[in-house]
């Protein structure tokens, strides 16, 4: 990138609020460190310590949802990118990730099951995941990472998956706004 | 038995377990790489405590600043275990403290509470220093 386009590189991120971006390749160690800068700039941006907290622990949840979801194949390691960008209501916590393209249908009814909860029922439906000593073997999260995001987003979740790449992967977003 | 003492570490929590003392407390961050393998010996420990039934009581301090969903559920496999207790017999009292500013921690104390009504919850919101 010439200088003058890194530039405007910094000057588009910053019209677009983004507060945090990684694109990257993703391990617990990475997750670790890049978390700690994201709380470093929460707390720069002034967010409130409910928004900050509710911010980091959204991102976190996306973050480990890489690592799980991560579509296998990937020799080379577990592919993410994540953003964080603030707007007039609060902040926007934003994942992208490749997953195998065979768990669409699968993920694609959860996300959408949970978009048509209420808030309460997002609540109550964390409640019984958390209770459940059977959680679906497929997810290895229990399915509690999306819960705990919806319980912390403001409006439900938002989701798109790409179309099918021909390796039998398929590119996911998140979208949670905070 | 003997005592159990994990040091925190920037992604696990200071665990402390006191059987004589029916002291057990938890301080620090939860987010470990493998959340089971971290917490599965903690468990099998206040597993055996609880078992051999002679402790008269047991008080519980929590004060996690961060947990991730995984711990959360790791928490609630212990406070299964501590509900046990507490109706076989043993008082088992939760200081359940967290930041103020935090809902999620706030509402699982009030989880718990419901969910585990043999447990004496104290709900200690700490203010931000």
């Amino acid at each position: 990138m010439q200088i003058n386009q890194f530039s405007q590189f910094i000057a588009h991120a910053r019209s677009e609020g983004v507060v945090f971006f990684h694109s990257g390749l993703l391990d617990q160690e990475t997750i670790a460190s890049i978390g700690a800068v994201l709380r470093r700039r929460l707390q720069e941006e002034g967010a409130s310590g409910t928004q900050s907290r509710k911010v980091f622990a959204t991102f976190m949840e996306m973050a480990q949802n890489v690592l799980h979801y991560a579509a296998a194949g990937q020799p080379e390691g577990k592919f993410g990118a994540l953003s964080v960008e603030s707007d007039e209501q609060g902040y926007q916590v934003t994942c992208g990730n490749f997953m195998a393209s065979d768990q669409v249908p699968r993920v694609r009814e959860r996300l959408e099951s949970v978009q048509g909860m209420s808030h309460e029922l997002v609540r109550q439906a964390y409640r019984r995941q958390l209770a459940s000593d059977d959680p679906d073997p497929d997810s290895k999260g229990a399915g509690l990472g999306l819960l705990t995001m919806a319980v912390s987003a403001r409006q439900p979740i938002e989701f798109t998956f790409e179309e099918p790449a021909p390796d039998g992967t398929t590119f996911l977003f998140l979208k949670a706004l905070i | 038995m003997d005592n159990l003492h994990l040091p925190a570490t920037p992604l696990t929590p200071e665990v402390r377990l006191n059987p004589q003392g029916g002291l057990l407390t938890m301080r620090g961050e939860s987010y470990p790489e493998n959340v089971l393998s971290f917490y599965a010996p903690i468990l099998e420990r206040i597993r055996a405590v609880v078992d051999e039934g002679k402790l008269p009581l047991l008080q519980v301090e929590m004060h996690i600043t961060y947990y991730n969903s995984a711990s959360a559920k790791a928490f609630h496999r212990i406070f299964q275990l501590l509900n046990k207790a507490a109706e076989g017999g043993c008082a088992v009292k939760l200081l359940w403290r967290y930041d103020e500013e935090d809902d999620m921690a706030r509402d699982l104390g009030k989880d718990i509470r419901e969910d585990f009504p043999s447990i004496h919850v104290e709900d200690l919101p700490m203010t931000a220093a």
